[in-house]
Protein backbone atom coordinates (compact mmCIF):
# COMPACT_ATOMS: atom_id res chain seq x y z
CA UNK A 1 0.00 0.00 0.00
CA UNK A 2 1.35 3.57 -1.00
CA UNK A 3 0.27 6.72 -0.08
CA UNK A 4 2.06 10.43 -1.62
CA UNK A 5 0.73 13.81 -0.82
CA UNK A 6 2.78 17.55 -0.23
CA UNK A 7 3.86 18.46 3.04
CA UNK A 8 1.40 21.48 2.98
CA UNK A 9 -0.86 19.10 4.00
CA UNK A 10 0.30 16.15 5.87
CA UNK A 11 3.42 17.74 8.45
CA UNK A 12 6.44 15.27 8.74
CA UNK A 13 5.63 14.66 12.68
CA UNK A 14 2.12 13.60 11.63
CA UNK A 15 2.99 10.99 9.25
CA UNK A 16 5.80 9.67 11.92
CA UNK A 17 2.72 8.98 13.88
CA UNK A 18 0.79 7.31 11.27
CA UNK A 19 3.66 5.00 10.28
CA UNK A 20 4.54 4.20 13.99
CA UNK A 21 0.94 3.70 15.01
CA UNK A 22 0.70 1.44 12.35
CA UNK A 23 3.34 -0.75 13.54
CA UNK A 24 4.04 -2.40 9.96
CA UNK A 25 6.96 -2.42 8.12
CA UNK A 26 7.52 0.98 6.12
CA UNK A 27 9.87 3.34 3.77
CA UNK A 28 8.46 7.33 4.29
CA UNK A 29 10.32 9.27 1.39
CA UNK A 30 10.61 12.49 1.40
CA UNK A 31 11.88 15.62 -0.78
CA UNK A 32 12.45 19.25 -0.26
CA UNK A 33 14.42 21.30 -2.39
CA UNK A 34 16.27 18.61 -4.30
CA UNK A 35 16.62 16.72 -1.35
CA UNK A 36 15.94 13.22 -0.55
CA UNK A 37 15.40 11.90 2.74
CA UNK A 38 14.26 8.11 3.89
CA UNK A 39 12.88 7.28 7.33
CA UNK A 40 12.29 3.69 7.98
CA UNK A 41 9.54 2.15 10.35
CA UNK A 42 9.26 -1.57 11.96
CA UNK A 43 6.78 -2.79 14.39
CA UNK A 44 5.65 0.83 15.94
CA UNK A 45 9.43 2.75 15.67
CA UNK A 46 11.70 4.61 13.16
CA UNK A 47 14.43 2.30 12.82
CA UNK A 48 16.45 4.17 10.56
CA UNK A 49 17.05 7.86 8.58
CA UNK A 50 19.00 8.58 6.14
CA UNK A 51 19.93 11.51 3.94
CA UNK A 52 22.95 10.93 1.22
CA UNK A 53 25.58 10.13 3.41
CA UNK A 54 24.28 10.67 6.43
CA UNK A 55 22.39 8.25 8.57
CA UNK A 56 20.71 8.49 12.30
CA UNK A 57 18.92 10.30 14.50
CA UNK A 58 20.36 13.77 13.40
CA UNK A 59 19.18 13.32 9.79
CA UNK A 60 15.48 13.07 11.80
CA UNK A 61 16.10 16.50 12.92
CA UNK A 62 17.23 17.74 10.10
CA UNK A 63 14.30 17.28 8.23
CA UNK A 64 12.10 17.88 10.91
CA UNK A 65 12.00 21.56 9.65
CA UNK A 66 10.81 20.78 6.00
CA UNK A 67 7.11 22.34 5.26
CA UNK A 68 7.22 22.27 1.65
CA UNK A 69 8.22 19.63 0.01
CA UNK A 70 6.35 15.97 -1.44
CA UNK A 71 6.18 12.98 0.49
CA UNK A 72 5.97 9.03 -0.66
CA UNK A 73 4.80 6.63 1.77
CA UNK A 74 4.93 3.00 1.04
CA UNK A 75 3.97 -0.15 3.39
CA UNK A 76 5.86 -3.78 3.82
CA UNK A 77 9.81 -2.05 2.97
CA UNK A 78 12.16 -3.48 5.18
CA UNK A 79 14.81 -1.15 6.17
CA UNK A 80 18.66 -2.02 5.21
CA UNK A 81 20.25 -0.78 8.69
CA UNK A 82 19.06 0.49 12.12
CA UNK A 83 20.36 3.63 12.87
CA UNK A 84 17.71 5.08 15.16
CA UNK A 85 16.94 3.85 18.36
CA UNK A 86 15.31 6.07 20.65
CA UNK A 87 11.47 5.77 20.81
CA UNK A 88 9.53 8.05 17.94
CA UNK A 89 7.59 10.34 20.67
CA UNK A 90 10.75 11.29 22.58
CA UNK A 91 13.02 12.30 19.00
CA UNK A 92 9.94 14.46 18.29
CA UNK A 93 9.81 16.06 21.28
CA UNK A 94 13.41 16.75 21.19
CA UNK A 95 13.14 17.72 17.49
CA UNK A 96 10.45 19.77 18.59
CA UNK A 97 12.61 21.80 20.85
CA UNK A 98 15.73 21.95 18.99
CA UNK A 99 13.48 23.76 16.06
CA UNK A 100 12.05 26.16 18.63
CA UNK A 101 15.84 27.40 19.54
CA UNK A 102 17.09 27.44 16.19
CA UNK A 103 14.11 29.83 15.77
CA UNK A 104 13.79 31.52 18.83
CA UNK A 105 17.79 32.42 19.29
CA UNK A 106 17.50 35.71 20.16
CA UNK A 107 14.03 36.00 21.58
CA UNK A 108 13.64 36.56 25.29
CA UNK A 109 10.33 33.87 25.57
CA UNK A 110 10.72 30.46 26.97
CA UNK A 111 11.57 27.23 24.64
CA UNK A 112 9.09 24.18 23.64
CA UNK A 113 10.91 22.45 26.49
CA UNK A 114 10.14 24.48 29.16
CA UNK A 115 6.98 25.23 28.28
CA UNK A 116 6.03 21.26 28.46
CA UNK A 117 8.09 20.89 31.41
CA UNK A 118 6.10 23.74 32.97
CA UNK A 119 2.67 22.49 31.73
CA UNK A 120 3.81 18.79 33.19
CA UNK A 121 4.02 19.61 36.35
CA UNK A 122 0.64 21.00 35.76
CA UNK A 123 -0.93 17.51 34.45
CA UNK A 124 -2.42 16.37 38.26
CA UNK A 125 -4.43 19.38 37.86
CA UNK A 126 -5.64 18.38 34.23
CA UNK A 127 -6.59 14.81 35.59
CA UNK A 128 -8.55 16.27 38.00
CA UNK A 129 -10.25 18.28 35.36
CA UNK A 130 -10.88 15.72 32.84
CA UNK A 131 -12.30 13.34 35.63
CA UNK A 132 -15.20 15.73 36.95
CA UNK A 133 -15.68 16.08 32.84
CA UNK A 134 -16.14 12.70 31.77
CA UNK A 135 -18.94 12.30 35.04
CA UNK A 136 -20.97 14.76 32.98
CA UNK A 137 -20.39 13.77 30.04
CA UNK A 138 -23.65 10.92 29.25
CA UNK A 139 -22.01 7.24 28.01
CA UNK A 140 -18.61 9.12 28.30
CA UNK A 141 -15.49 6.32 26.85
CA UNK A 142 -12.74 8.38 27.38
CA UNK A 143 -11.56 12.12 27.18
CA UNK A 144 -8.02 13.72 26.55
CA UNK A 145 -6.12 17.19 26.60
CA UNK A 146 -3.95 16.96 24.03
CA UNK A 147 -1.22 19.08 22.30
CA UNK A 148 -1.08 19.62 17.95
CA UNK A 149 1.60 17.25 18.46
CA UNK A 150 -0.60 14.13 19.15
CA UNK A 151 0.97 13.65 22.99
CA UNK A 152 -1.76 13.73 25.62
CA UNK A 153 -1.06 16.27 28.48
CA UNK A 154 -3.50 14.59 30.55
CA UNK A 155 -6.17 12.03 29.82
CA UNK A 156 -9.15 10.12 31.65
CA UNK A 157 -10.72 6.79 30.54
CA UNK A 158 -13.99 5.11 32.01
CA UNK A 159 -14.08 1.82 29.93
CA UNK A 160 -10.99 -0.82 30.70
CA UNK A 161 -9.71 -1.49 26.88
CA UNK A 162 -10.00 2.48 25.52
CA UNK A 163 -6.60 3.64 24.21
CA UNK A 164 -6.01 7.44 24.68
CA UNK A 165 -2.82 7.86 23.54
CA UNK A 166 -3.76 5.95 20.20
CA UNK A 167 -7.19 7.92 20.04
CA UNK A 168 -5.09 10.95 20.76
CA UNK A 169 -2.70 10.44 17.76
CA UNK A 170 -4.74 10.00 15.09
CA UNK A 171 -7.51 12.36 16.35
CA UNK A 172 -4.77 15.15 15.82
CA UNK A 173 -4.26 14.38 12.31
CA UNK A 174 -7.70 14.62 11.21
CA UNK A 175 -8.29 17.38 13.04
CA UNK A 176 -5.09 19.40 11.58
CA UNK A 177 -6.25 18.02 8.03
CA UNK A 178 -9.82 19.44 8.80
CA UNK A 179 -8.27 22.46 10.33
CA UNK A 180 -6.09 23.23 7.23
CA UNK A 181 -9.02 22.17 4.96
CA UNK A 182 -11.16 24.87 6.84
CA UNK A 183 -8.31 27.54 6.38
CA UNK A 184 -7.77 27.05 2.49
CA UNK A 185 -11.52 27.17 1.74
CA UNK A 186 -11.57 30.80 4.11
CA UNK A 187 -14.79 28.58 6.07
CA UNK A 188 -14.18 31.11 9.15
CA UNK A 189 -12.23 29.76 12.41
CA UNK A 190 -12.43 26.37 13.05
CA UNK A 191 -14.12 25.82 16.60
CA UNK A 192 -14.49 22.12 16.86
CA UNK A 193 -14.94 18.93 14.58
CA UNK A 194 -17.24 15.92 15.44
CA UNK A 195 -17.26 12.02 14.11
CA UNK A 196 -19.97 10.32 14.50
CA UNK A 197 -19.31 6.51 13.77
CA UNK A 198 -21.39 3.32 14.33
CA UNK A 199 -19.80 2.73 17.92
CA UNK A 200 -19.38 6.73 19.64
CA UNK A 201 -18.91 10.16 19.24
CA UNK A 202 -15.53 11.76 19.25
CA UNK A 203 -15.72 15.30 19.76
CA UNK A 204 -12.33 17.27 19.36
CA UNK A 205 -12.65 21.33 20.35
CA UNK A 206 -9.22 23.53 20.44
CA UNK A 207 -8.62 25.51 23.02
CA UNK A 208 -8.16 29.34 22.42
CA UNK A 209 -4.15 29.52 20.22
CA UNK A 210 -4.96 26.00 18.81
CA UNK A 211 -2.02 24.59 20.35
CA UNK A 212 -4.07 22.02 22.71
CA UNK A 213 -7.55 20.77 22.07
CA UNK A 214 -9.99 18.74 24.59
CA UNK A 215 -10.66 14.91 23.08
CA UNK A 216 -13.96 13.68 24.43
CA UNK A 217 -15.07 10.23 22.83
CA UNK A 218 -18.81 8.68 23.98
CA UNK A 219 -20.80 5.81 23.21
CA UNK A 220 -23.28 6.02 20.49
CA UNK A 221 -25.90 4.21 21.93
CA UNK A 222 -25.83 6.16 25.73
CA UNK A 223 -24.23 9.36 24.45
CA UNK A 224 -26.01 12.44 23.76
CA UNK A 225 -24.51 14.84 21.08
CA UNK A 226 -26.04 18.12 22.69
CA UNK A 227 -24.62 17.33 26.38
CA UNK A 228 -21.51 16.68 25.11
CA UNK A 229 -20.73 19.58 22.93
CA UNK A 230 -21.99 22.33 26.11
CA UNK A 231 -19.91 20.36 28.56
CA UNK A 232 -16.97 20.12 26.05
CA UNK A 233 -17.60 24.10 25.68
CA UNK A 234 -17.60 24.73 29.39
CA UNK A 235 -14.22 22.53 30.18
CA UNK A 236 -12.62 23.75 27.29
CA UNK A 237 -12.75 27.17 28.79
CA UNK A 238 -11.44 25.96 31.90
CA UNK A 239 -9.01 23.69 30.99
CA UNK A 240 -7.50 27.33 28.95
CA UNK A 241 -7.51 28.83 32.17
CA UNK A 242 -5.84 26.21 33.98
CA UNK A 243 -2.97 26.48 31.21
CA UNK A 244 -0.08 27.90 32.55
CA UNK A 245 0.82 32.06 30.93
CA UNK B 1 -28.79 12.76 -13.68
CA UNK B 2 -31.97 14.67 -13.43
CA UNK B 3 -33.16 12.48 -10.35
CA UNK B 4 -30.28 13.50 -8.68
CA UNK B 5 -30.27 17.15 -8.93
CA UNK B 6 -33.79 16.98 -8.49
CA UNK B 7 -33.39 15.51 -5.09
CA UNK B 8 -30.25 18.16 -4.43
CA UNK B 9 -32.82 21.36 -5.67
CA UNK B 10 -35.38 19.97 -3.01
CA UNK B 11 -33.14 19.69 -0.07
CA UNK B 12 -31.86 23.16 -0.97
CA UNK B 13 -35.04 24.91 -0.79
CA UNK B 14 -36.02 22.78 2.54
CA UNK B 15 -33.16 24.20 3.88
CA UNK B 16 -34.12 28.16 2.91
CA UNK B 17 -31.87 30.87 3.57
CA UNK B 18 -29.46 29.06 5.88
CA UNK B 19 -27.97 26.91 2.95
CA UNK B 20 -24.79 27.50 1.76
CA UNK B 21 -23.42 25.02 -0.56
CA UNK B 22 -23.88 20.94 -1.18
CA UNK B 23 -22.66 18.82 -3.61
CA UNK B 24 -22.08 14.54 -3.96
CA UNK B 25 -18.88 13.77 -4.18
CA UNK B 26 -16.75 10.26 -5.26
CA UNK B 27 -14.21 9.09 -2.99
CA UNK B 28 -11.73 10.12 -6.16
CA UNK B 29 -12.80 13.62 -4.82
CA UNK B 30 -14.91 14.40 -7.82
CA UNK B 31 -17.85 16.25 -7.59
CA UNK B 32 -21.43 14.74 -9.10
CA UNK B 33 -23.96 17.17 -8.56
CA UNK B 34 -24.21 20.02 -6.63
CA UNK B 35 -23.94 24.00 -5.97
CA UNK B 36 -23.49 27.04 -3.89
CA UNK B 37 -25.09 30.25 -3.40
CA UNK B 38 -21.24 31.65 -2.75
CA UNK B 39 -19.59 32.46 -5.65
CA UNK B 40 -16.24 33.27 -3.78
CA UNK B 41 -16.72 29.31 -2.53
CA UNK B 42 -14.83 26.68 -3.81
CA UNK B 43 -16.87 23.88 -4.31
CA UNK B 44 -14.38 21.57 -6.30
CA UNK B 45 -11.68 22.74 -4.16
CA UNK B 46 -13.97 21.80 -0.77
CA UNK B 47 -15.00 18.20 -2.54
CA UNK B 48 -11.53 17.32 -3.03
CA UNK B 49 -10.10 18.48 0.69
CA UNK B 50 -13.09 17.07 1.94
CA UNK B 51 -12.81 13.50 0.27
CA UNK B 52 -9.59 13.42 2.14
CA UNK B 53 -10.88 14.59 5.07
CA UNK B 54 -13.39 11.66 5.38
CA UNK B 55 -10.58 8.71 4.41
CA UNK B 56 -8.72 9.91 7.23
CA UNK B 57 -11.74 10.21 9.55
CA UNK B 58 -12.23 6.53 8.65
CA UNK B 59 -9.13 5.08 8.81
CA UNK B 60 -8.86 6.64 12.38
CA UNK B 61 -12.21 5.15 13.10
CA UNK B 62 -10.83 1.98 12.35
CA UNK B 63 -7.44 2.04 14.13
CA UNK B 64 -9.70 3.22 17.27
CA UNK B 65 -11.68 1.01 17.15
CA UNK B 66 -14.86 2.92 17.18
CA UNK B 67 -16.84 1.43 13.88
CA UNK B 68 -17.98 2.84 10.41
CA UNK B 69 -17.89 6.51 10.18
CA UNK B 70 -21.56 8.22 9.63
CA UNK B 71 -20.44 11.70 9.25
CA UNK B 72 -17.71 14.17 10.24
CA UNK B 73 -19.57 17.70 11.54
CA UNK B 74 -17.10 21.14 11.09
CA UNK B 75 -17.96 23.88 13.32
CA UNK B 76 -16.90 26.96 12.48
CA UNK B 77 -17.28 30.87 13.46
CA UNK B 78 -19.28 31.15 9.85
CA UNK B 79 -20.67 27.93 9.22
CA UNK B 80 -21.62 24.30 9.68
CA UNK B 81 -19.90 21.85 7.49
CA UNK B 82 -21.35 18.21 7.35
CA UNK B 83 -19.64 15.54 5.44
CA UNK B 84 -21.39 12.51 5.39
CA UNK B 85 -21.21 8.51 3.77
CA UNK B 86 -23.12 7.16 1.19
CA UNK B 87 -24.22 3.51 0.41
CA UNK B 88 -21.44 1.61 0.64
CA UNK B 89 -18.88 4.38 1.73
CA UNK B 90 -18.15 4.94 -2.05
CA UNK B 91 -19.39 8.59 -2.27
CA UNK B 92 -19.95 11.24 0.57
CA UNK B 93 -22.53 14.12 0.55
CA UNK B 94 -21.39 17.41 2.14
CA UNK B 95 -23.53 20.36 3.22
CA UNK B 96 -22.76 23.37 4.35
CA UNK B 97 -24.95 25.48 6.08
CA UNK B 98 -24.79 29.01 7.99
CA UNK B 99 -24.13 29.10 12.11
CA UNK B 100 -28.09 30.20 11.96
CA UNK B 101 -29.06 27.06 10.75
CA UNK B 102 -30.96 24.36 13.88
CA UNK B 103 -27.89 21.54 13.37
CA UNK B 104 -30.35 19.04 15.03
CA UNK B 105 -32.71 20.15 11.79
CA UNK B 106 -30.29 19.93 9.21
CA UNK B 107 -28.74 16.27 10.02
CA UNK B 108 -32.51 14.94 10.58
CA UNK B 109 -33.00 16.10 6.88
CA UNK B 110 -29.71 14.82 5.74
CA UNK B 111 -31.09 11.60 7.03
CA UNK B 112 -33.89 11.80 5.35
CA UNK B 113 -32.20 12.33 1.52
CA UNK B 114 -29.47 10.28 2.11
CA UNK B 115 -31.18 6.98 1.13
CA UNK B 116 -32.72 8.49 -1.94
CA UNK B 117 -29.43 10.49 -3.12
CA UNK B 118 -28.02 7.18 -3.08
CA UNK B 119 -30.08 5.45 -5.15
CA UNK B 120 -30.00 8.16 -8.01
CA UNK B 121 -26.61 8.08 -8.45
CA UNK B 122 -26.00 6.42 -11.48
CA UNK B 123 -24.11 2.51 -11.30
Amino acid sequence: MSMHGNLRDVAIPDLIQLSCQDRKSACLKIEHLGEHAALYFRDGNMVHAVLGDNSGEEVLFYILGWEEGTFDLETGVQSPAITVTSSWSSLLLEGARRLDEERNKDNKLQSKKEIYTEVDSMAPKFDEILKEMSGEITGCIACALVGMDGINLASHTRVKNADPELMSAQGTMLLKLVDTAVDKLKAGQIEDDLVTTANAYMLMRFLPGKSYYLAMVADRKTGNLGNMRLIGKTYAERLAKAMPR
Amino acid sequence: MPKLDQLIQQFRSELGADFVSTDVVGMDGMSIAGGSIDPSFDSTEASARFAVVMKLAAKASDKIGMGAVDDNLVTTDKAYIIARFLGNGSYYWGVAVTRNATLGTVRMMMNEYADQIWDAIPR
